[in-house]
């Protein structure tokens, strides 16, 4: 068991990866790690409400992520500095995610075992 | 210290799996270990064996003997496969990589001291 953080830097629609790292998100939980999530960069698009996936032909991921901390993540975490300069606030997201300055987001990197980056 | 990675783009369009080989060559010199390499995603097309020119790094040739000579496995995500349209198992024949499970990446973390990405 470790200390599992998945970091999101990429948009849920433009590249596969943030659907595959919500999947390695949901295996980490499934193999009983310790899970946090920190969403960075173009990763806060991944939480943002209104992702309507259906007009692109794709799986919306809001619910999945909005769901972590109900399948036992302990921890959702968002770059507040990276929200404000795409306009966006807390009440954009799909889910409660402790705001992050940049030395907040560089402890939770420090405090997992393991950092797995999509 | 044990490392395994975690290479998330394609080799044949991105530079990601050729520097995750030489991070792997560099920790093996170093003195380290490696867990297990593992293809997600995009990645996953390391299970496709083209044909390299002969003038090119053969990126999966490379793979296979670092690999072998260590003895540590190379996994593709068997599910990531299916959404790409490969046969995992069948590509795996001729691949130096294995079909595998995220779950055996999930497992390999308990091993493991530090995961490194590449490619996302």
């Amino acid at each position: 068991m470790k200390k599992v953080l998945v970091l999101f830097r990429s948009g849920p629609h433009g590249s596969p990866v943030a659907r595959a790292g919500l999947d390695a998100a949901l295996a980490a939980l499934a193999f009983d790690h310790a899970l946090s999530v920190l969403f960075a960069g173009d990763g806060v698009f991944a939480v943002t409400r209104g992702q309507e996936g259906s007009a692109a032909g794709v799986k919306a991921t809001g619910p999945g992520f909005r769901a972590l901390p109900h399948h036992g993540a302990e921890r959702v975490g968002v770059v507040a500095a990276d929200l404000a300069a795409r306009g966006l606030g807390a009440a954009d997201l799909v889910v409660a995610a402790d705001a992050l300055d940049a030395a907040g987001a560089r402890q939770w990197l420090r405090d997992s075992d393991v950092v797995l980056a999509f | 210290m044990r490392f395994s990675l975690l290479i998330l783009a394609a080799p044949a369009s991105a530079q990601a799996p050729t520097t995750a080989l030489r991070f792997a060559e560099a920790a093996l010199a170093g003195g380290h270990a490696i867990r297990q390499v593992f293809f997600y995603g995009a990645g996953v097309q390391a299970l496709v064996r083209g044909e390299t020119p002969a003038d090119e790094l053969d990126v999966d040739a490379a793979w296979r003997a670092l690999a072998e000579r260590h003895g540590f496995p190379l996994l593709a995500c068997s599910a990531a496969a299916t959404r790409y349209g490969l046969d995992a198992a069948g590509e795996a024949t001729t691949s130096a990589v294995a079909a595998g499970t995220l779950g055996q990446l999930m497992v390999a973390l308990d091993d493991t001291d530090r995961l490194v990405s590449f490619g996302a």
